[in-house]
């Protein structure tokens, strides 16, 4: 399929139950640290030269003029973060950083050289909310930490004196069993960003949450496919798993859309296959129509809700429904004088809108366009397509032969 | 001399020198004589009989392409029947006039509002079978059959709207030649693309309406340069102007070295053609007919001073001008009246007679003058007013601002009953009053009767210890002087006046 820029977009929408649970968590988190990025960058580049990373390499030649012990806390910094380790077999493996104890890049420091991310380690009490839909393998939607919600977990009985809701303790639940040790991305709470958990703790306990998300797909001709999902009036942009891409390219879902609604689609026409006789006046002159499809469903991501797909292009289907459609719309469109050279010229312009259906068509003579209406009279008046085209060959100097 | 209470009187007022201005006069009524309508189907005079009609509608019915029809105003049932029989058969009828806006400069007939409104519905009637564009100035009048087809193409140019006209005015017809009808075919063709303003259109709702027209094709063979026939082509709406028809009118009345017989329906005496005409009187004789025609009578007073012998013919709107140029006697038929709207602006068509068609128009012309006609008199006194029939013009109106022409007849004398007078002195002359007569006099005797003022019966005395000259007496707040001889009346008025203001003189 070509980039058409006449295919229709399509906007498809469903609600995914949001799931909550509480859990004590280990996990990184995406910081913005741009100092350490660009000592990491001085660090690869060191390392790639040979040379050796030391503490008193980075105040010579990176940190210049500092004394030796800001080289020293800089590279514990990276250390504690785990971007950095200490060189195998070095004699100070064991103590406190000397000026020359050398470290080499760990494979999360090569990750977050390559990639400009640094991830944060931490536990602590979160609650998580989460939605099983097939569009966002990441599961999770909101991270928020224990403290914050705490005062959420608390409700008042009929003393009034504040007490614990008290909850259940239960597995992690098996939808989120892999993302454990993923990097994935979190749209809400106060752990948003990328995170990778590497851990479930204790308490894993679901919560009451009678929440929805609303999730939103955009196909286009032209673009990449969009997804964002919506929560109290809150939207967020969600990257696409990749694994995701291939079945939501649009020269697939567009097919297979209007395929569920019964209609012809044709491949190479890009356009559905319909008969002269089944269209109607708005799309024999537009060349397109609307459906509304009922319950549209994406292979392996489940059905959205019943969605119209706006003006999707229609193609006469045989050579005989193109050549009616030529005549119709050569007709319909003389709403003016026109002189024998410029209906010719209005007939080939008319033309050209069937030049990618691959039909022979015939062009329609003035002749017998004027002989048609001029039997079509209604009230005794002559249609002004009758005048049209007669008029000027009457009134104009060019004498007949 | 005691005063008589009641006593009859009269008056003979002599008219004899009273001035009369901007009449028509005749010794009697004029009527047209019955003339050959149609001369060698080549010429023809409006008629009852119809025959241009006819002979229009043969044409019509034997029309094989199109037809090009310009008119101002139409009603003629006879013409439409064929022009929709002919549509019917496949015939496009093409047709230039005005539609929403009738200008009543072109014609101010005491008829026009029934005739505007009869061309409205005809329009309602035939739009659709027949193409219909319009403008405001559009006032040419002529038929073209089959103009492109060189064997059968006929074509006639007419005076007369093709409507009652055709049957009941002075106008005339000619057929017309083939370069005739090839020029007047190009003033058609620019008039349909590049002079109309709007289009007859049916709206849903089925009523006829006329929204303003768009451009014509650009690759459209549209040529008026080489139109050869006088015209004047010239509107707000393209900026081509063609003015040869006052051209060659001007050119005619300057350059004519024998007498000069012009009719027309309208004439402005503030254009050229009017002062070319008034010039030209210090050297030649001219004739001009006109209607009887309120609107053109400053034009008709000072071409009648400047010498220019004025003749009216009624509701005469035929356009021609006879002539000799180069010794040789020459015409010149138009649709235009000598006027800014028609020489100036507008839409108007003429042609050069020369030959049979010249003498055929000749003698029209020269039958209607010695049929009957109307002598115009820019002022005349009513004692010379010989003529046994006057015409004079009336200020009165009859629809909205019109002014329309009485007839009244000229007699010696008349005698008019006035109204009862009631009045103290006999020297009292009462005003003389003309009734809403026809008949005109030159001498009017009025009679009235004359009633005294007397003192009422229950007025008491007031002056008995005063001693005034005349017995006074009062009633309510009224004043009485009371007086008994005619010749006590000016002395009672002296009282009155010095001392009793509002008081009223009787007789006891």
């Amino acid at each position: 399929m070509s980039e058409n820029s006449k295919l229709p977009e399509i906007n498809l929408r469903r609600t995914s139950d949001l799931f909550q649970i509480e859990a004590i968590v280990e996990m990184q988190r995406q910081v913005d640290r741009e100092e350490l990025i660009t000592l990491l960058r001085f660090v690869k580049e060191t390392l790639d030269e040979g040379e050796k990373l030391t503490p008193k390499k980075v105040v010579e030649d990176w940190l210049i003029g500092f004394p030796i012990s800001s080289g020293k806390r800089l590279l514990r910094v990276l250390e504690d973060l785990g971007l950095i380790q200490r060189e195998r077999g070095s004699r100070n493996i064991q103590l406190l950083p000397q000026p020359d104890t050398s470290y080499v890049l760990t494979e999360e420091g090569q990750n977050a050289e390559a990639t400009d991310i640094i991830f944060m380690p931490e536990r602590l009490a979160v609650v998580i909310q989460y939605a099983i839909d097939p569009l966002i393998p990441d599961r999770i939607i909101s991270v928020q930490t224990h403290t914050e919600r705490l005062k959420d977990l608390i409700s008042r009985n009929d003393r009034g004196w504040n007490e614990l809701v008290e909850y259940e303790s239960i597995d992690l639940p098996e939808e989120l069993e892999d993302i454990v040790g993923n990097e994935i991305v979190v749209y809400e709470g106060n752990r948003t960003g990328r995170i990778i958990i590497e851990s479930f703790g204790q308490r894993v306990i679901p919560s009451k949450q009678n929440s929805t998300i609303q999730l939103n797909l955009h196909l286009s001709p032209q673009n990449s496919p969009r997804l964002t999902i919506s929560k109290d009036s809150r939207t967020h942009e969600v990257i696409i798993d990749r694994n995701l891409e291939s079945q939501l390219e649009y020269k697939k879902v567009l097919p297979s859309l209007i395929r569920q609604t019964g209609q012809n689609w044709s491949d190479e026409k890009e356009a559905i296959s319909v008969r002269f006789g089944e269209t109607d006046y708005p799309q024999r002159m537009s060349f397109e129509t609307d459906l509304q499809i009922s319950n549209p469903e994406i292979k392996n991501l489940e059905d959205f809700e019943s969605c119209p797909l706006r003006r999707v292009p229609i193609a006469p289907r045989t050579a005989a429904d193109a050549q009616k459609w030529y005549e119709f719309l050569v007709v319909e469109g003389i709403t003016s004088y026109l002189t024998e050279a410029s209906f010719n010229s209005y007939v080939e312009k008319q033309k050209d809108n069937f030049t990618s259906f691959g039909f022979d068509l015939e062009n329609p003579t003035l002749e017998n366009i004027v002989e048609r209406f001029s039997n079509m009279r209604e009230d005794d008046t002559y249609h002004p397509i009758y005048w049209f085209l007669n008029t000027p060959r009457d009134l104009s100097l060019r004498r007949e032969e | 001399m005691a005063i008589e209470k009641s006593t009859a009187r009269e008056h003979v007022h002599d008219r004899s020198n009273e001035n009369l201005q901007d009449v028509w006069i005749s010794s009697k009524k004029p009527t047209r004589v019955e003339l050959a309508e149609s001369m060698d189907d080549e010429v023809w005079i409006a008629g009852k009989k119809g025959e241009f009609c006819k002979n229009v509608v043969k044409h019509i019915e034997d029309s094989e392409e199109f037809i090009c029809f310009s008119t101002f105003l139409f009603g003629n049932e006879t013409i439409e029947r064929a022009l929709l029989d002919a549509s019917e058969r496949g015939v496009r009828v093409y047709m230039l006039c005005p539609s929403e806006k009738i200008d009543t400069e072109y014609n101010d007939d005491e008829d026009v509002d029934e005739r505007v409104e009869e061309h409205k519905e005809f329009l309602d009637r035939v739009g659709g079978r027949v193409l219909i564009r319009s403008a405001e100035h559009l006032h040419s009048k002529f038929i073209l059959i089959d103009p492109k087809n060189l064997e059968k193409r006929a074509g006639f140019l007419s005076t007369a709207n093709f409507n009652r006209a055709l049957y009941d005015n002075p106008e005339i017809m000619v057929r017309l030649e083939a370069d005739e009808i090839d020029s007047l075919f190009m003033q058609f063709i620019h008039g349909f693309w590049e002079q109309s303003q709007s289009e007859h259109v049916k709206t849903e709702e089925g009523k006829g309406d006329f929204p303003p027209v768009s451009k014509p094709p650009q690759d459209l063979a549209i040529e008026i340069s080489s139109c050869s026939l006088p015209v004047t082509v010239k509107s707000t709406r393209s900026d081509y102007e063609n003015l040869s028809l006052r051209e060659e009118t001007l050119d005619f009345i300057k350059s004519s070295d024998g007498p000069l017989t012009i009719s027309t329906y309208g004439i402005d005496i503030d254009h050229k053609v009017a002062k070319a005409l008034i010039n030209k009187a210090k050297t030649t004789d001219i004739t001009l007919l006109v209607p009887l025609r309120p609107a053109n009578s400053e034009a008709y007073t000072n071409l009648s001073k400047a010498g220019i012998r004025v003749l009216g013919i009624d509701r005469l709107h035929a356009k021609v001008i006879i002539g000799e140029r180069d010794g040789e006697k020459s015409g010149l038929l138009m649709t235009a009246n000598l006027q800014p709207k028609g020489l100036d602006t507008g839409y108007e068509t003429g042609i050069v007679l020369t030959g049979d068609r010249l003498e055929k128009v000749s003698q029209i012309i020269e039958r209607w003058m010695q049929s009957g006609h109307w002598i115009y008199k820019d002022s005349i006194e009513i004692g010379n007013a010989t003529e046994e029939i006057l015409v004079r013009r009336e200020i009165t109106t009859t629809r909205g601002k019109t002014q329309r022409y009485v007839e009244e007849k000229v007699v010696d004398s008349i005698e008019e009953e006035l109204p009862e007078v009631k009045q103290l002195s006999i020297e009292i002359e009462p005003e003389p009053q003309r009734k809403n007569s026809s008949t005109l006099s030159r001498n009017v005797k009025y009679r009235w009767k004359l009633e005294r003022p007397v003192l009422p019966k229950d007025a008491q005395r007031i002056d008995e210890d005063k001693e005034e000259s005349f017995p006074l007496f009062r009633k309510g707040n009224q004043i009485f002087i009371v007086v008994t001889e005619e010749n006590e009346i000016p002395k009672a008025l002296e009282l009155k006046k010095t001392k009793f203001k509002g008081a009223r003189i009787v007789i006891q």
